[in-house]
């Protein structure tokens, strides 16, 4: 036995015994129990037929798709600080100087989002005598991460007692949603607040600095650039114009969500969640391909005289906006996706299409991502309940 | 011959297997009788405590079926009627006197196993004490001579973690399994007998269709074999039994007696003598296994679907294996290997998230720790890659536990049994019990009818 083993067994064991019926923390027994299996694996054996079982279990699935959020969490925390420091006249450019502007904007964030969300998952769990749910770790993760940095923090605060609330607590907790609730969230703060998750003036942390402005700052993210170029001229020249190119769109040294700029950390995290089988190469793929197909058409489409934003190259699609950080670490949550296979192809293929269908074609969003994500969402029962007639049919037929 | 290649699955090494050597027991003290080997059937008791039995006679009548009767297989005294919660039934327990008298019901001859009527050889068999030994899908019941099958399966494999080879409990009555063949096509002319690829020895016998699997787990399951050569569908039934008991159907029409001796493997990490018993059949685990009793588990049957039996435990009716696995439960603290941060050196699992798919061993030695805590159901697909039916497992679950009946049927739920799904039960993260939704499942179509 270890020494953290000597140290945490008799104070876990007293918690335990206090947790117990009749005992004082009746009522507590759910958090003591989520606290207690945290720091040490719960001593329950099997009781049925199938008497071994696979070492994994639901919180370490959880932590490895946070583990593979880390690099986008990391590399947001730096590109918020570079570009507040890109903004502002005088600021020490340092690497650690962009970490703590980054941190001082991230953490506070990622604070409220938990301490709400894990909140209201203990009170649930409480009333409902369930266990407490590691799902929320994620979700608590990926709320900021979908933030521009001038968020109020209040607003995650509501915006995640929405999410958690209406999208998945009332239908029963984790598992149960139909909703992804991360963009659940996410979804209310667009339609509530407007302003402070839209336009020019909400993606960089300048709001201390705003007398110390470099001459000609401009906030816009290269969609807004790319929706608002006028027919005729040239989009690429356009962003390129304001500084965005394919590359540091890809690397995403650009303004935008905390989190959802560098499609090369999101390729980390894809690799971790793909390697280890966590996430669906089927409904990560399927979504590439889906939003790789609607930029090429709109290629084929686009003439000189269309909108610009269609003659846009097909690529260029896949590195902006909320596009891959959609793809990697939304659209696999396995919960709110499809969940058969053939499902999932035709799930990810659609969401890749309406994000880039409502991206170019509806000025009102300039995002599509999540709207198509949540869309999706919702139709995924449905394309399961095809599958299942299929499979049906199939059953029938042979007999 | 057909050959069929199952990908779906997954070997679970186990250390402990029997090595293939065989030691005979032949004076059993004690055996018993378990209703619990039977579900759907309600039994009646045909003796009391103290009373004299041989072997070959009645000690449990079925309720509904009065010729369906369980024999013993001693000749003793009925020593104790052992009742559970609200009186049910337990186990007949059986003292062996050594004497072997047996009951004669009269050998048959090839001539007359031809000639007979169907419903004579039914009966015989029945009061032989054998006819339990042959099963039906879809519920995994006792087989029903009313509703004779589409086709019998005989299976010659197993591919459970630690399952004893059919070829080596087979030895001793090797000779009968034509002849047990020849009675059951009297039943059905369709009949499959099953063995591994690479076990050429089943290959001899005739007037069956030889079927040929490869693969991992479930590849030797007669659910598996079922599905790939004769689904089930609405209204079908399907009778089958392991290439033994199929043996001493022919050995029980041969002699004319209730036959009495059977191999078991005794296999897990806890057994100290990791080999095959030819023993009395329905024997007491203690009179014959050396096993290191404390903190063990004893199973009779595989770790996937056996019975937990305990020291005092008995051979189950259908079973040819007792494993004996390490019981779990050990708390791992953060910082420790096996904790669910910790790099999982020591971890097996499905899934490569431990460090163990890399530098882990080849043998496992697993206990029975749960290794989480239950939650809802998070991965969709996981179920799917264990069972090489075409079934949506996940929303088959999930009818059931709707309790909606037409769905669960339509999704295919009268194809499988519980140990058909085992090994989803052990995959799950978030430790769902899917075998037991599906024994539940079934339960409530087989009360519907």
């Amino acid at each position: 036995m270890n020494f953290i083993a000597k140290i945490l067994e008799k104070p876990l064991d007293k918690l335990n015994e206090l947790s117990q019926p009749g005992q004082p923390l009746e009522k507590m027994h759910r958090a003591v129990e989520a606290f207690d299996t945290f720091a040490r694996t719960p001593a329950l054996v099997t009781e049925s037929k199938v008497h071994i079982r696979d070492s994994l279990d639901s919180k370490r699935l959880m932590s490895t798709v946070i583990l593979a959020l880390i690099p986008a969490v990391l590399f947001g925390m730096w590109n918020t600080g570079m570009q507040t420091i890109n903004s502002v006249v005088g600021l020490d450019a340092s690497f650690l100087n962009a970490m703590f502007i980054g941190a001082k904007v991230l953490i506070p964030q990622l604070v409220v989002s938990y301490a709400v969300g894990l909140g209201i998952e203990f009170i649930f769990a409480l009333i409902r005598n369930h266990e407490v749910n590691e799902g929320f770790l994620v979700t608590g993760m990926l709320i900021p991460l979908t933030m521009p940095a001038e968020i109020p923090l209040w607003m995650i605060g509501v915006g995640t007692a929405f999410g958690v609330i209406f999208a998945k607590e009332v239908f029963g907790g984790t598992g149960f949603n139909f909703l992804n609730p991360a963009l659940t969230a996410r979804a209310f703060i667009f339609f509530s607040y407007p302003t402070k998750i839209s336009g020019d003036n909400v993606w960089r942390a300048i709001e201390a600095h705003k007398e110390q402005l470099v001459d000609g700052y401009s906030g816009a993210t290269p969609l807004a650039i790319a929706a608002t170029a006028p027919r005729g001229t040239n989009v690429v020249e356009q962003l390129s114009e304001a500084g965005f190119n394919f590359k540091n769109m890809l690397i995403g040294t650009i303004p935008g969500s905390i989190g959802e700029t560098s499609v090369i950390a999101f390729g980390i995290g894809a690799l971790i969640l793909l390697i280890t089988g966590v996430a669906s190469y089927k409904v990560m793929l399927s979504t590439i391909v889906g939003g790789a197909f609607m930029g090429i058409v709109f290629n084929l489409f686009g003439s000189e005289t269309s909108l610009a934003f269609m003659n846009l190259p097909w690529y260029y699609h896949l590195v902006m906006g909320g596009f891959a950080f959609g793809a990697v670490f939304m659209t696999t949550d396995p919960v709110s996706a499809a969940a058969t296979s053939l499902g999932k192809y035709i799930y990810g293929f659609l969401i890749g299409v309406l994000a880039i269908l409502i991206r170019v074609l509806n000025p009102a969003y300039p995002e599509g991502m999540m709207l198509a994500i949540l869309f999706m969402n919702i139709f995924a029962p449905l394309i399961d309940w095809v599958i299942l007639q299929l499979n049906i049919r199939r059953r029938l037929a042979r007999a | 011959m057909s050959i069929h290649y199952i990908k779906k699955g997954l070997d679970i090494a186990l250390d402990g297997l029997a090595e293939a050597r065989v030691e005979t027991f032949t004076a059993a003290k004690t055996i018993a009788l378990q209703p619990q080997d039977f579900p759907y059937i309600a039994w009646r008791l045909a003796v009391n405590e103290g009373d004299d039995v041989q072997i070959g006679s009645p000690v449990l009548v079925a309720k509904e079926d009065e010729s369906l009767i369980l024999t013993s297989t001693v000749s003793g005294k009925v020593k104790a009627i052992v009742r559970g919660e609200r009186r049910a039934l337990l186990r007949v327990e059986i003292e062996s006197d050594g004497q072997n008298s047996a009951v004669e019901h009269g050998a048959l001859s090839d001539d007359q196993i031809h000639g007979i009527e169907l419903e004579v050889l039914c009966a015989k068999l029945k009061a032989l004490g054998v006819w339990p030994l042959i099963r039906q899908r879809p519920f995994e019941k006792v087989a029903d001579f009313n509703k004779l099958p589409k086709a019998i399966f005989i299976n010659a494999m197993d591919t459970a973690p630690l399952a004893a080879q059919q070829a080596v409990i087979l030895q001793n009555h090797q000779e009968f399994l034509q002849k047990g063949i020849d009675i059951l096509k009297r039943f059905c002319k369709d009949i499959h007998l099953d063995s591994a690829v690479k076990d050429q020895s089943f290959e001899k016998y005739q007037r069956v269709q030889h079927q040929k699997f490869d693969g991992p787990h479930p590849a030797g399951l007669i659910g598996t074999h079922i599905a790939k050569v004769s689904p089930l569908n609405r209204g079908d039934v399907v009778w089958y039994l392991t290439a033994e008991h199929a043996a001493l159907i022919g050995e029980a029409i041969s002699k004319g007696i209730t036959p009495t001796q059977t191999i078991v493997a005794v296999a897990g990490s806890k057994a100290l003598r990791q080999q095959y018993f030819t023993i009395t059949r329905h024997s007491a685990v203690a009179d014959f296994a050396e096993i290191q009793w404390e903190d063990t588990r004893i199973i009779s049957g595989n770790v996937l679907t056996g019975n937990s039996i305990g020291k005092e435990g008995f051979v189950g009716f259908y079973d040819s294996l007792i494993s004996c696995i390490p019981e779990g439960g050990q708390q791992h603290y953060i910082s420790e290997d096996q904790h669910w941060t910790g790099p999982g050196f020591k971890s097996f699992s499905t899934f490569r998230l431990f460090a163990s798919k890399i530098f882990g061993n080849k043998k496992w030695n697993l206990n029975t720790s749960l290794n989480g805590g239950e939650r809802a159901i998070i991965l969709t697909e996981n179920y799917e890659r264990f069972v090489p039916h075409d079934i949506e497992v996940g929303f088959l679950l999930k009818a059931i536990i709707a309790e909606d009946i037409d769905e669960m049927e339509k999704l295919g739920l009268l194809e499988l049994a519980p140990e058909d799904v085992a090994l989803c039960t052990f995959a799950c993260p978030s430790k769902v019990e899917v075998a037991e939704i599906v024994r539940q499942g079934l339960n409530i179509l087989e009360k519907e009818g």
